[in-house]
């Protein structure tokens, strides 16, 4: 039985890995780097208000991403934990500190930075020159990782929550290197957009 | 036993020997006196110009994230602090006026409507004109050496206690301007703003809490 079980499973990874190692290794910037910290100079517009900051992005472990979000001028605003199935709150600054807001920080900000892609690689799809890999986001989330033309590099991606998507998303890299030097993320279904650049 | 009170001696002596030792600070004495001093000197700046460094030590970072920019004040509520490296902002607050600048883009706001930027650029000015001695926000305790004063400010809001554990002003006795600002965050982070370079009652143009 024991033996029937392991064969069962070995034929399980060997039919998942091809697809969640693509992935993996096409994931920009933060997620395969060696330099995993990324400091970057943060734009975010909701409806007609604006804030902009600093924030820090760091690895901490193959499951774990943390992010810190800071005013240019003092204090921290937003201190997470951000993993495949989850995050963790270490501060949030008051008027940030609901459920809702942190929920939409965790799913945004844990796209951006490939966070997901520890989940399950449930879907790869190649049309053209382009190559899609789906990844679970949460209960009924999932982001969707597209390499663009003949680079081969993750260039954009979608959050999608049931049939619609949620977000789109995408890369610039800094030229001749793996290093990403800005991110956008815009929501579709309200006025959201966050807005990166390396610093 | 004779273990447990080496250690306490030895935690007394060094709580005692770590501030007096560090700064050579004292409580000031005449409380009403200092206030009425600062009051006056303050009141007698109406403008001032300087360049800053601040350093931002985060816990999870080994290294400071460290900008520089120029600030610039005039009577009664205008300020212009300007970030250049090793990113640009331009905070800019004229009156009520908050606007805003980045590389991505210009906003403006009302400064009553964003209360983070109100209480920072409250706090700057009223370190500036020596209000901060009389504000209802913090708990301020007054110390002094032969060089500078030295302020604690104890915050009293809940929003403000949920921010700073404390906030730590050091000013020159030459000139009663700040030298030196520390924002002690409840977190363990800290930002340190250092003031060079100032230059008192020159002249300021309108233009300069405009942004182009």
């Amino acid at each position: 039985m024991m033996r029937f079980l392991r064969l069962i499973s070995c034929m399980i990874l060997f039919w998942l890995a091809p697809g969640i190692l693509a992935a993996q290794s096409l994931l920009p910037g933060l997620y395969n780097s060696t330099d995993s910290l990324g400091l970057y100079s943060i734009d975010i517009e909701i409806n007609s208000s604006h804030f902009s900051g600093l924030l820090l992005l760091k690895k901490m472990n193959d499951s774990t991403i943390r992010l810190v979000m800071n005013s240019e001028m003092g204090p921290k605003l937003v201190d997470l934990e951000l993993m495949p199935s989850g995050f963790r709150v270490l501060y949030a600054f008051p008027k940030l500190n609901n459920r809702r807001t942190l929920r939409i920080l965790y799913e945004d900000f844990g796209a951006l930075a490939g966070i997901f892609a520890r989940n399950r690689c449930t879907k790869v799809e190649t049309r053209q020159d382009t190559t899609d890999y789906s990844y679970v986001a949460g209960k009924k989330m999932k982001v969707i990782y597209s390499t663009g033309g003949s680079s081969q590099k993750i260039s954009s991606g979608r959050l999608e929550e049931g049939k619609g998507a949620r977000a789109l998303f995408c890369y610039v890299f800094t030229p001749g290197s793996d290093q990403v030097s800005s991110m956008k993320l815009e929501h579709q279904q309200f006025r959201m957009i966050i807005s990166l650049t390396r610093i | 036993m004779i273990k447990h009170y080496n250690c306490l001696l030895f935690v007394l002596l060094f709580s005692w020997l770590a501030p007096a030792g560090a700064q050579n600070y004292t409580p000031v004495k005449n409380l009403v006196a200092f206030k009425s001093l600062f009051s006056s000197k303050s009141a007698a700046i109406n403008s001032l110009k300087s360049d800053f460094v601040q350093e931002k030590s985060i816990s999870m970072l080994e290294n400071k994230i460290i900008s520089e920019g120029s600030f610039i004040y005039r009577k009664s509520n205008r300020l212009r602090l300007e970030y250049r490296k090793p990113y640009t902002f331009l905070f800019i607050m004229d009156n009520d006026r908050v606007t805003i600048k980045n590389s991505q883009q210009t906003s403006s706001v009302s400064a009553s409507s964003n209360k983070l930027y109100k209480m920072i650029s409250q706090l700057t000015i009223n370190c500036v004109t020596g209000n901060v001695l009389n504000s209802k926000e913090f708990d301020v305790d007054v110390f002094e050496n032969a060089r500078a004063y030295f302020l604690v400010l104890k915050p009293r809001q809940n929003m403000l206690k949920s921010l700073f554990d404390r906030i730590n002003i050091f000013i020159s006795k030459n000139d009663f301007t700040v030298d030196r600002l520390e924002l002690m965050e409840t977190s363990g982070d800290k930002t340190t703003l250092v003031f060079t370079d100032k230059k008192i009652n020159i002249p300021v143009d309108d233009e300069v809490f405009k942004v182009n």
